[in-house]
């Protein structure tokens, strides 16, 4: 039974630690996709002036699932013909405020100008959000391993001083 | 279609106090009352519905133009831009949204319309057999090149829809091809007509009337081409280029009535020249569609109600 607890807070504190590195891992996979995301608008938008409900729709790209699942969001909100509003956040737990606030706009202004004026927009949130990709890369190289190695190495000692 | 545009407190309204059927046009103008024309009655909008008194009517916001016009070009005001420069937008179901607002120009080229002031959404209505008067005197003896005129609102989109529907209906075997330069005769949306034109009928939609005809023309081979609202000397030139391939002309054009539009320096060929051998005259004076008269090529009057 004692062995069985044992096995069990090691494993927990590992599984935290793993926790923790995945997120790094997600939070660097959704920043690339967001990049992404912003190449696969300027193409749809400059060549094919393709509406955003059907670049949505035909994602070209297959993002990862956090990406994925904030514009499924999205599209659900402009599928039931409503407007997008900042009181009603599209957010994942993977961002930081500042960047939540900045994806928000970059879907606020999706549609609301001329291809021109668009092209030039998602330029300047690409830039933005380059730098977050940035930090997020090196938090990922930083903190992901890190917290992998830690979360194990406390479950042991924590196993340990158990014993 | 309109609950995909409007915004939902002004929908609500229209949807509840309103006959939708009878409904022709809703304008929109920052911070003005909301006003809707009724079967060409024209009165302002309240929370009642329509009312004659300018207190009690629905003040319309910037962001609610706004977001009509958003909404109307499915979230992407980009895909539309063409569109928007021309000053109207073609919505699913042929309803026509006309933009007023402040114009960005580049050398002399309209670039495209922003901080709209007001819009005018003209919903369709297919009325049956409402051009059945003047089908005789444009089909006997010969078909007649044919232009309709009257002044905005008075129906002559209507009327040229149903006149397509009925040379179908009446078999007469004339292949016709539309250019609906603006996708209101046929309300064409992913390649479906969503009004009835007729079995024998072809449609060019969102292109130039001259791109249209000789495009048409060459690759379709209409017996009749129909066009709607020629407007500047091109378009009688198009039209001028269709009769000299054989192809019997359907226009129409704004304007009060034959004289009117004999005085507008753009039209002076189609008299001089005889382009139409019959001219349909559509009022509002009791409703839309109401028949003035229909003239021949010498402005002889052979029907005058």
């Amino acid at each position: 039974m004692q062995l069985f607890l044992i096995i069990l807070i090691v494993g927990g504190i590992s599984y935290v630690g793993y926790g923790l590195s995945s997120y790094y891992k997600k939070r660097y996979t959704l920043m690339s996709d967001i990049l992404l995301f912003c190449d696969c608008l300027s193409n749809d938008i400059d060549f094919l002036h393709t509406p955003v409900k059907q670049i949505l729709l035909n994602r070209n790209v297959q993002f990862a699932p956090e990406l994925n699942k904030l514009l499924n969001q999205y599209k659900q909100i402009l599928d039931n013909g409503k407007l997008l509003e900042f009181n009603q956040p599209i957010s994942s737990i993977y961002f930081k405020r500042e960047e939540a606030e900045m994806f928000m706009s970059l879907l606020y202004e999706l549609g609301k100008s001329d291809s021109i004026t668009q092209i030039a927009t998602i330029k300047n949130f690409k830039t933005v959000f380059t730098k977050y990709h940035i930090e997020a890369t090196e938090e990922n190289k930083k903190y992901a391993p890190l917290a992998l190695k830690l979360g194990v190495l406390i479950g042991i000692l924590a196993g340990i001083l158990l014993i | 279609m309109l609950e995909n545009i409007l915004p939902s407190e002004i929908y609500s309204v229209i949807a509840d106090k309103l006959n939708l059927d009878k409904l022709c046009e809703i304008r929109l103008r920052v911070n003005k009352p909301i006003m809707v024309s009724v079967m060409g009655g024209v009165a302002y909008l309240s929370t009642d519905g329509i009312t004659d008194k300018c207190v009690n009517s629905i003040i319309c916001s910037k962001e609610q133009i706004e977001e009509v016009i958003y909404k109307a070009s499915d979230f992407s005001l980009y895909a539309i831009n063409g569109q928007i420069k021309q000053g109207f937008i073609t919505v699913k179901g042929g309803m026509r949204i006309g933009l007023c607002g402040e114009i960005v120009e580049e050398q002399g080229v309209i670039k495209t319309l922003k901080n709209f002031t007001s819009i005018n959404i003209r919903i369709p209505h297919s009325v049956q057999n409402c051009s059945l008067n003047a089908l005789k005197f444009i089909t006997e003896n010969g078909f007649k090149n044919t232009l309709v005129i009257s002044p905005p609102g008075a129906g002559k989109t209507t009327f040229l829809r149903d006149l397509a529907w009925q040379f179908s209906h009446h078999n007469y075997g004339y292949n016709l091809l539309i250019i609906d330069e603006r996708a209101e005769i046929g309300a064409v949306s992913n390649g479906v007509p969503e009004l009835d034109v007729g079995v024998f009928t072809d449609i060019y939609t969102n292109c130039s009337k001259y791109f249209g005809l000789v495009q048409g023309i060459r690759s379709m081979r209409p017996d009749i081409v129909m066009v709607d609202e020629l407007a500047t000397s091109d378009d009688v030139s198009a039209i001028m280029y269709a009769i000299g391939s054989g192809v019997k002309v359907i226009a129409s054009a704004h304007a009060y009535g034959v004289y009117d539009l004999k005085v507008k320096k753009d039209f002076e060929d189609i008299f001089r020249k005889q382009m139409f051998s019959r001219f349909i005259v559509l009022s509002n004076r009791c409703g839309p569609g109401t028949y003035e008269g229909i003239f021949d090529q010498n402005l002889k009057c052979l029907y005058c109600p």
